[in-house]
């Protein structure tokens, strides 16, 4: 059976760092303007704590992509490991996949006029090396999981602060933060 | 904030053109009144305009032929073959005006042209457009136009510019009492300066049709500069999901 790759994302061991954004913008030698990975706070709605958590949200590389129905000229694909690939050699720059993208995946490339995105880093697992983001991340809280074998009873596909869309079904799971633990002197 | 210029002229222009079409075809259909050439030129005229302020949108725009790669899962790729098509198809109805047999696949195309505009621009990514919203207002406002300056009768050019914004006024009434990210877009319609001076021009528009018998090139230009600023904010106040990621929904 093939794999379908995923980002683990544990919210209760992220500490906002952003290694996982600079990272990524490192490894693939992004514009100065340009993240493919962004590290977003939690509102003080969703988690009241002075303590912060955060999502750290790249492509959820979704089993249903939208960015690939909208694109006209064919310029996304899709890996049979799950992975969503663009190619932005065949990109026109129309920004369709921009739009359609509820998680803001897609991002435009001002300097080269078309869209780019993350790509879960698939030259560097077909050389059986782990992600930019998740070798980086300094506590664990950035895994890379296979959703074909993995299960855990704790990990919850749209956490919130994150839009459900069940039609796409994005492949990103997260582990929801726990409440601050007080400590008394 | 992006105002998307470029999709603004594309789609009220090239509303225009298929609203000429539809007023053309009608009349020469069941009007008995003769249709000039300089008639379908016209909506040529302004649908080919349309088309050439889409190109500025691409990062690319010589490379624009390979938008039409992705026919069998792009909206975006179908708006460009049936826009091909609606431009040949006036392109023959202005070789043969007054001419049902031309004049008809020509207004044919342009409805379908627009249901498949109206799927495009409801991405899933703007819950308070993706559903029959754009369709709806896209619909409308080829009517209003295609009458206003195809000089229609007065009677239905009154029911669609009535539609039109009463259609304006509720759906951001409706979105008030929707999710966070409906609210957020009403919110911004309401701000949004070109959407109410897009209705009081909607709104001199119909005024102007309540004392003329007929669509006049004053009431046009009134309805097209409404129908632009109401598409600024179609485009540019239209809140996507990503802009809250890590707050409620």
């Amino acid at each position: 059976m093939s794999k379908r790759y995923a980002f683990l994302m544990d919210m209760d061991k992220c500490i906002g760092c952003r290694g996982c954004g600079m990272a990524c913008k490192n490894f693939n030698q992004l514009e100065p303007d340009m993240v493919w990975r962004q590290v977003y706070p939690l509102d003080e709605r969703i988690y009241p704590h002075r303590d912060r958590a955060f999502l750290s949200l790249a492509c959820n590389h979704c089993d249903d992509p939208a960015c690939l129905a909208a694109c006209p000229t064919g310029s996304y694909t899709k890996r049979p490991d799950g992975i969503v690939v663009h190619h932005q050699e065949t990109c026109i720059g129309c920004t369709n996949c921009i739009r359609s993208c509820p998680y803001g995946a897609p991002r435009f490339n001002k300097a080269e006029k078309h869209a780019e995105k993350c790509s879960l880093c698939h030259e560097r697992l077909d050389a059986g090396l782990l992600p930019a983001c998740v070798q980086a991340c300094p506590t664990g809280a950035l895994t890379l999981v296979d959703l074909n074998t993995f299960h855990d009873d704790n990990a919850v596909q749209y956490p919130a602060g994150f839009p459900a869309m069940p039609r796409l079904n994005p492949s990103t799971r997260f582990i929801l933060p726990r409440m601050p633990r007080l400590l008394r002197g | 904030m992006n105002y998307e210029f470029p999709l603004v002229f594309f789609t009220v222009l090239t509303q225009l053109g298929i609203g000429l079409a539809l007023v053309g075809a009608w009349k020469t259909c069941f009007g008995g009144s003769l249709i000039t050439r300089r008639f379908w030129l016209t909506a040529l005229a302004a649908t080919l305009a349309g088309l050439v302020a889409s190109l500025f949108h691409l990062g690319d725009p010589l490379r624009a032929a390979t938008a039409l790669n992705g026919l069998g899962h792009s909206w975006l790729s179908r708006e460009g073959l049936v826009f091909g098509l609606f431009v040949l198809l006036l392109l023959l109805a202005a070789l043969r005006p007054g001419r049902a047999a031309a004049a008809l696949p020509a207004a044919l195309a342009g409805l379908a042209a627009l249901v498949v505009q109206g799927f495009t621009y409801a991405p899933v990514s703007m819950p308070a457009i993706s559903n029959g919203f754009p369709l709806l207002l896209f619909v409308l406002t080829a009517l209003a136009l295609g009458m206003s300056f195809g000089a229609a009768a007065a009677g239905p050019q009154r029911l669609t510019l009535s539609l039109l914004l009463v259609v304006l006024l509720i759906v951001p009434c409706l979105w008030a009492s929707g999710s966070a990210i409906m609210q957020d877009t009403a919110a911004l319609w309401r701000q949004s300066a070109g959407f109410w001076a897009g209705l009081v021009l909607t709104a001199a528009a119909l005024v102007l049709s309540l004392v003329r018998r007929q669509g006049t090139r004053a009431q046009g230009v009134l309805l097209l500069c409404g129908a632009l600023l109401v598409r600024v904010a179609f485009f540019s106040a239209t809140v996507h999901t990503a802009s809250r990621l890590g707050m409620p929904y």
